[in-house]
């Protein structure tokens, strides 16, 4: 199945460069070489046996803990799909974040936030059988970085996706709208296309929302890879 | 109607929290494997790095490792006891590589010395002469087979040489 997918160059201004120069850590370590362009072999086309272990399709952060961690309870659901728009069923998603605080709990993580005990900020799901998922969790705050003088990541989320192979692993942020934040970081701007990247900012979706519990954003994934005919193979 | 791909941004340097869970049992000696330090552009060691490493397990399959590299920078994979039977089919491993630093993930591959693929191989054929050397392990003195293999992002003043990395796609 997988052999007959067709995995497209992305456009350029789509996806952010390696070297970006207002994104400091970039300087050293994105390679400076051009890439070498590959076909796909069997090795990047092969599906993935993930270790999955159990994973719902729901994931619960606030019940992490033996308290309900402080901060905006928020819902952040979604579907992950193919480029043509076909619901990929049985996709690992794992999520990590900061706490409302905006201080992840890591032993590199310095900022003098408070670490919240009942909040360890990690969840993972298997889209079901429409390609949904669904996290609750806590909106995270804000928090400093040393990129530059006065530099601050706006909230995010991040998000890691198992596709079908290879070429449709995604490792990604997910924002929150209205957020002043955005267009002062590096990372996010790292991405040219303006659509592309406020793709990334998930709207606010009265749908997902549940009355007197949280609000809900819509965060919709799109992992490379689209069905081809034969004819139209290279 | 074809939808976009949805951007790629860093795994920053906190991943463990959401990642680590799914890492691969370390290596126990006398276990088969590959270790070797990723290096930044000033020749600095690269902490917080995640390798994922995907093998060929049958034609259309692959199995899938995770690992990360620790506060000097090292990493190491189990090889596992099919190894042999492994890199027959597959002759190399391919490896992604995502770090603070990095907005999209890197894709490279480390192939043994013993087991070289042939002068026409599809992926073997573009790498640059000069470049192909970045992606040998070298055998490690050992009673079981274990292997080095450095990733260095960048050149350094040193002489090292910036590993051979790849774009991939099936469409121009």
């Amino acid at each position: 199945m997988n052999a007959q997918r067709i995995f497209d160059r992305a456009r350029a201004d789509t996806q952010p460069p390696l070297c970006y120069p207002p994104y400091t850590s970039t300087a050293k370590r994105a390679p400076l070489e051009p890439l070498i362009p590959i076909p796909p072999t069997a090795l990047e086309l092969g599906s993935p046996l993930v270790p999955l272990h159990t994973c719902p399709a729901l994931c619960d952060l606030t019940q992490a803990g033996r308290a309900p961690p402080l901060g905006e309870r928020i819902i952040v659901s979604g579907h992950v799909t193919d480029e043509d728009g076909k619901p990929l069923v049985g996709v690992l998603i794992e999520l990590w974040q900061a706490n409302a605080a905006g201080r992840y709990k890591h032993l590199h993580d310095t900022h003098d936030a408070p670490i919240d005990p009942h909040f360890e900020g990690s969840g993972a799901v298997v889209t079901d059988a429409d390609g949904a998922y669904r996290f609750i969790t806590i909106k995270p705050g804000a928090y400093p970085w040393r990129n530059h003088p006065n530099a601050w990541r706006p909230a995010h989320l991040h998000f890691s996706v198992f596709g079908a192979c290879l070429l449709t692993r995604l490792v990604t942020q997910m924002y929150f709208p209205g957020d002043p934040l955005l267009a002062h970081d590096p990372i996010f701007m790292s991405i040219a296309n303006r659509a592309a990247r406020e793709r990334l900012v998930a709207p606010l979706d009265w749908s997902l929302t549940v009355p007197e519990f949280g609000l809900g954003y819509r965060f919709d994934i799109v992992l490379g890879g689209r069905s081809g005919t034969p004819g139209e193979q290279a | 109607m074809r939808m976009p791909v949805t951007a790629a941004q860093t795994v920053g340097p906190f991943f463990s929290i959401g990642l680590n869970g799914r890492l691969a049992p370390p290596p126990r000696p006398p276990q088969p494997l590959m270790t070797g330090c990723i290096r930044d552009g000033d020749g600095a060691p690269v902490r917080d790095a995640v390798l994922e490493v995907w093998t060929l397990a049958n034609p259309h399959a692959v199995h899938f490792q995770r690992t990360a590299t620790n506060d000097g920078g090292v990493f190491a994979w189990a090889l596992g006891e099919d190894s042999t039977a492994l890199l027959e089919l597959t002759g190399c491993w391919t490896v992604l590589l995502f770090l603070r630093g990095l907005l999209r993930p890197l894709l490279t591959r480390v192939y043994l010395p013993s087991h070289l693929p042939p002068a026409h191989d599809l992926v073997w054929s573009r790498i640059p002469l000069a470049r192909r050397a970045t992606l040998i392990a070298q055998e490690i003195p050992s009673a079981v087979p274990a292997y080095r293999w450095d990733i260095h992002l960048q050149s350094t003043l040193d002489g090292s040489a910036e590993t051979a990395f790849f774009d991939c796609a099936s469409a121009e």
